[in-house]
């Protein structure tokens, strides 16, 4: 684990995409810039004073910004108190205070070349995927590296655009949307109705590539433990399933 | 109420005002006098930054790590070009450290274990052998060059077995090992490499520093070396469940990952299952190692963070301070064997060692007597030939071929210091007192 530090860090951008669903981007001094992909910070909208180190109340969240280039950004979905004060508080130009990196979620370093990759994530649980797959090309080692993503609908749909590069830029990268509520092939990126599911995902991979990949899962916490107890009755090993448990 | 209309950044102004005077007049420059004036081997350098530094971490009265541990460690992973560094209390403590990561069942079935071999040497400091010992493993001792004071690579090859799982090994004074050739057998037989860089802080192997070829480096902050806090170390790694391990050993052994003043960072402090444990024990209190309390306070991390800006000039000085110990020894080369860079490398010296050559008509004790009497400090090579100290007599332990070359250091080698606070005039004397006392011995 890179060594967390705790930074302040000014709001230079904010994306209301409805729903309650926030991108948030914070300026931060290039020399911070230090985690993995995959990796997530904490943030605080209450005061800290670094010369006495108690640190306030806070909550985590997935770094989906590229390692070693700035902004920072995350993406919330306002569920509780805490990120319903982010909605009313996070605006542009506010400082707050950041500290990070921290999670083990780094999918590189779990993986071997020519390894099939298969990334199942629900909801804003797509996040700590997203530096990963930005940084896939056709120079890219992996066998495959496939993306099965649960949305409830269209408004909520997040990394279009980066989805599309990517799966532009490598030819190994195959994204799939699960959405709840309509089926749409005209999008960048084609739309599958209904629910993310293992069977979903199984067939959608060949059978060979099915058994042998490693799974990552990042989403809500039922919607992990469903995938790994399926995955598990589907024959996948648990040392081929990672979950981000982070919370 | 306070007795005062100051702000707290006003007063701290103004009690750091008062450390740069007070600094001024304690440690004003002194003139250098031949013969009375010591010249030591290693020291403190610094300047008012340091101390003010120092204050400001007392005045927080954070005590335990904080804002300037967390400033030291990132500076110091950029300067090296590491994602982790972990400070502790001892370049010894980072050794135990490093070695006891090794042995965390995170890094599974490839983790070394009791009756495994170490390769190592006894020419060296004993904290580099110490911990493979307290692990209950089996160190190997293979001999050492003389110029370079480094591991006989050769040795290394022909010693391994079946056994042998790990190197473990200092880059002598600041001259690295040879580090293609001792990477490619760790490549080879699947070994751990631990680099214990407590002497070579800024030394390069083809560009790149000391400490990050191997699995995970260690370096000394005790005021004789490149930088430091007192006392104190670092454990320096690429890799993020080495990096856990050392964290974990360091702090009781405990799992959780929170620093001083953090509750619950992983979110998870209150839901876990681990060991026998009843689901949800406090995440605080779950211990995955048998560790040690080794952290620093963050007054010594904020010298730290002041000492670490000066490191480059440092480096060069000491650089330079060897370059002219080199000028004056070439001319003495007929009684002592002088140090040279292994190929590929830019030490950051230590120091600069010689070795008394078996023609000189005097000893070396006999002539580091000498230089003690003019006041001119000079050191042994450390232990000499560690399986001769006391304590070493007895270990389990094997030994591949003579150690005839360690025998030599042991008896023969010094070295004099290479340290910023030294300059051309005390160099000057010193060379002084050598080639006197040479030439006394050499006219009986």
């Amino acid at each position: 684990m890179i060594n967390p530090h705790k930074i302040q860090a000014k709001v230079s951008k904010v994306l209301d995409h409805g729903d309650g669903v926030y991108t948030v981007s914070f300026e931060v001094n290039q020399k911070y810039l230090r985690f993995k992909a995959g990796q997530f910070l904490h943030l605080t909208l209450d005061s800290f004073d670094p010369t006495n180190g108690y640190w306030p109340e806070s909550r985590v969240f997935s770094i989906c910004s590229p390692p070693k280039v700035g902004p920072i950004t995350i993406v919330y979905s306002v569920k509780g108190i805490y990120t319903k004060r982010m909605e009313q508080e996070l605006s542009l130009g506010k400082h707050v205070w950041l500290k990070f990196p921290y999670g083990e979620f780094i999918i590189d370093s779990m993986v071997e070349p020519q390894d099939h990759v298969v990334l199942i994530a629900g909801g804003t649980g797509i996040s700590p995927f997203i530096p990963f797959i930005q940084s896939l090309d056709d120079s890219s080692q992996y066998s495959s590296v496939s993306l099965f993503y649960g949305i409830r609908n269209r408004v909520v749909q997040l990394f279009e655009s980066e989805l599309v590069q990517a799966r532009t830029g490598c030819k190994i990268f195959r994204p799939w949307i699960f959405n709840q509520q309509e089926e749409n092939g005209s999008y960048p990126i084609p739309h599958v109705k209904g629910m993310l599911s293992i069977d979903g995902v199984r067939t959608r991979l060949d059978s060979g590539r099915f058994v042998q990949s490693k799974f990552f899962l990042s989403g809500p916490p039922v919607m992990i433990q469903y995938f790994k107890e399926d995955l598990a009755k589907q024959g996948i090993e648990n040392n081929n399933i990672f979950i981000d448990s982070w919370e | 109420m306070a007795n005062t209309n100051k702000t707290e950044e006003q007063l701290r102004d103004q009690i750091r005002g008062l450390v740069k005077e007070y600094y001024d007049v304690k440690f004003a420059p002194k003139d250098f006098e031949p013969g009375s004036t010591p010249v030591r081997y290693a020291g403190r350098v610094f300047n008012e930054h340091e101390i003010q530094n120092a204050v400001d971490a007392s005045l927080d009265f954070w005590l335990t790590e904080g804002r300037f541990a967390e400033e030291f460690q990132m500076e110091f992973a950029d300067y090296v070009g590491v994602d982790n560094a972990l400070l502790t209390v001892s370049g010894s403590a980072a050794n135990l450290l490093a070695f006891a990561a090794l042995t965390s069942p995170l890094l599974g079935e490839n983790r070394l274990k009791p009756g495994d071999e170490i390769i190592s040497v006894a020419a060296g400091f004993p904290t580099t052998v110490n911990p493979i010992i307290q692990y209950n493993m089996v160190p190997v001792f293979v001999d050492v060059e003389i110029g370079t004071y480094n591991v006989m690579v050769d040795q290394i090859k022909e010693a391994i077995s079946p056994k042998t799982k790990g190197i473990f090994l200092a880059h002598t004074l600041g001259n690295p090992y040879d580090l293609d050739a001792i990477m490619e057998l760790v490549k080879k037989h699947n070994l751990w490499l631990i680099e214990d860089c407590c002497d070579a802080l800024g030394t390069t192997y083809k560009g790149k520093h000391v400490g990050t070829f191997g699995h995970v480096g260690t370096c000394s902050f005790y005021p004789a070396h490149h930088i430091t806090i007192g006392e104190g170390g670092m454990v320096f790694t690429d890799d993020p469940i080495i990096a856990r391990a050392v964290r974990t050993f360091r702090d009781w052994g405990r799992d959780c990952y929170c620093m001083g003043g953090e509750n619950n960072t992983c979110g998870k402090r209150y839901t876990g299952q681990y060991g026998d444990l009843p689901l949800g024990y406090d995440h605080k209190y779950v211990y995955s190692h048998v560790g040690y309390n080794l952290k620093v306070t963050d007054i010594q991390a904020a010298i730290g963070a002041a000492q670490i800006k000066k490191l480059p000039e440092f480096v060069e000085a000491r650089k330079q301070n060897f370059r002219t110990y080199e000028k004056y020894f070439k001319e003495l080369e007929e009684y002592f064997i002088l140090p040279y860079a292994t190929p590929n490398s830019d030490p950051s010296w230590f120091a600069y060692p010689v070795t008394v050559k078996d023609n000189a008509p005097f000893s070396r004790t006999e002539l580091t007597n000498y230089l003690a009497t003019n006041h001119v400090e000079t050191r042994n090579l450390f232990a000499g030939n560690m399986l001769k100290q006391p304590a070493y007599l007895h270990i389990e332990k094997r030994v591949y071929g003579t150690l005839e070359n360690t025998e030599k250091i042991m008896n023969d080698t010094f070295f004099l210091g290479t340290y910023p606070g030294l300059d051309e005039p005390r160099i000057a004397y010193t060379m002084q007192m050598i080639r006197e006392y040479v030439d006394s011995r050499v006219q009986k």
